[in-house]
């Protein structure tokens, strides 16, 4: 199999180079590129084609919400996975509705950053109780948009609600009696309803096509 | 007269809200700064540790004490963050991060969790010391449990009689004899948080029999 192609942008020096060389050095990974800035961006991701971005959320200049709403004018298919050195809730979320594919934290250890972008396109990140109650409320509230027609069905709902508890995938599967696959692609489906909602018409309309 | 007093009044507030907002800038650009440059120091002592020689133990040693110090105080700087957050203070996103935590914890040493928590306490309001305090002896509990205990099976119960406050957690591992066992630092820690909020703390176990560890906590 291919080696994920990962492209870096890090404001922190040494986090950046402590991720250089956790890339370099993993097995089916290999390093794209890494800056300290979002300025040039667009030109960047469209010069390197990675397959997953790591996109610090706290950029000086221009910040990683406003790089991931850049990126997915043009490109909706590469998976961008926001670091975040705290779960605080504000930012992720706007960071999921731009059209990021999940979060990670940086005290999160050296294996499981690898594993999760290796797993990145089996389906997001585990939420925190707090940003699925924030994802929940906001399919409950009424469409800002007059074109924006989805919703959650009853599974998701049901899904969306036992993370609110805290529950965990392997919780969620024996609750809902489903496998974990399936619990990880509603979760999935989840997101790309969360982008579709939020994003301009002309990234909703590519988004949608991957919309079960 | 009384516009131009309000005009002023409506300046000092404004000023106050631009500092306010400095210093919360300032205060959220250092925990960024802060918590990017120890998790790259966890990162590059745990490359150190892949790279370091088998039989080199005392360099392994040194390693491992930069990599758990750099992680422990990224996990407790989270835990202080998301606490004073105010959208974090009532007891059902408390117990949700405390599910949230344990399962993840519990899962990964393949010990099955059950939990309970009585209808009657989502909506009790805690002050932030307790609450602060009430989840770190949690984690405490929960990671005494994946790592010493050896069990298949782990119980949390929580629930509210007269205004009390009872959070149980027990596992069906192979326990130990409190007469034996040192306090350790955990054990110890435990203690202290629990009457630094006026709650009793009650350690149960015997060897081969499992353990519990009990708090109650008087809510008025």
């Amino acid at each position: 199999m291919k080696p994920a192609e990962v492209l870096i942008y890090e404001d922190n020096k040494e986090m950046r180079e402590g991720l250089i060389q956790l890339i370099s050095r993993t097995e089916g990974l290999k390093l794209s590129g890494a800056f300290g800035n979002c300025m040039a961006v667009e030109s960047q991701v469209k010069m390197l084609q990675p397959s997953v971005i790591l996109m610090d959320i706290n950029m000086p200049g221009i910040s990683g919400i406003q790089a991931v709403q850049l990126i997915r004018h043009f490109d909706t298919d590469v998976h961008i996975l926001m670091l975040t050195v705290f779960d605080t809730n504000e930012k992720i979320f706007d960071a999921l509705c731009a059209g990021a594919s999940g979060y990670l934290l940086k005290k999160t250890t050296p294996g499981k950053i690898t594993e999760a972008i290796k797993d990145v396109h089996t389906g997001g990140t585990p939420i925190t109780p707090e940003i699925a109650k924030k994802v929940l409320s906001h399919f409950c509230m009424p469409p800002l948009k007059p074109d924006e027609h989805y919703k959650l069905t009853r599974r998701e709902k049901d899904i969306l609600f036992c993370l609110t508890q805290g529950y965990s995938y392997k919780m969620i599967a024996e609750q809902l009696q489903v496998s974990i696959d399936t619990v990880r692609f509603y979760i999935k489906q989840v997101y790309l309803k969360l982008h579709v909602n939020s994003a301009p018409e002309a990234v909703a309309k590519s988004l949608r096509e991957h919309i079960v | 007269m009384a516009t131009s007093v309000y005009a002023l009044f409506r300046y000092h507030l404004n000023q106050k809200l631009k500092a306010f907002q400095l210093r919360n800038a300032i205060s959220r650009d250092l925990h960024d700064d802060v918590g990017a440059t120890l998790s790259s120091i966890g990162f590059f002592s745990t490359m150190a540790l892949d790279d370091v020689a088998d039989n080199n133990l005392k360099m392994q040693n040194v390693l491992r004490r930069i990599k758990d110090s750099s992680q422990a105080m990224l996990d407790a700087m989270n835990d202080i963050i998301w606490n004073i957050q105010p959208e974090n203070d009532t007891i059902d996103n408390v117990i949700a991060r405390m599910i949230f935590f344990a399962s993840e914890v519990l899962e990964a040493k393949k010990i099955t969790l059950h939990y309970n928590v009585a209808d009657n306490i989502k909506h009790l309001r805690l002050s932030l010391a307790v609450r602060h305090e009430l989840f770190l002896i949690f984690k405490e509990a929960i990671n005494n449990l994946a790592k010493y205990s050896e069990a298949s099976e782990a119980a949390i119960n929580l629930e509210l009689h007269h205004a009390i406050l009872k959070l149980v957690i027990s596992d069906n591992g192979k326990g130990f004899d409190p007469l034996e066992v040192k306090t350790g630092n955990g054990l110890k820690n435990m203690q202290y948080r629990a009457e630094k909020i006026g709650a009793v703390y009650q350690l149960d176990a015997t060897p081969g029999g499992g353990t519990s560890v009990r708090l109650h906590f008087k809510t008025t």
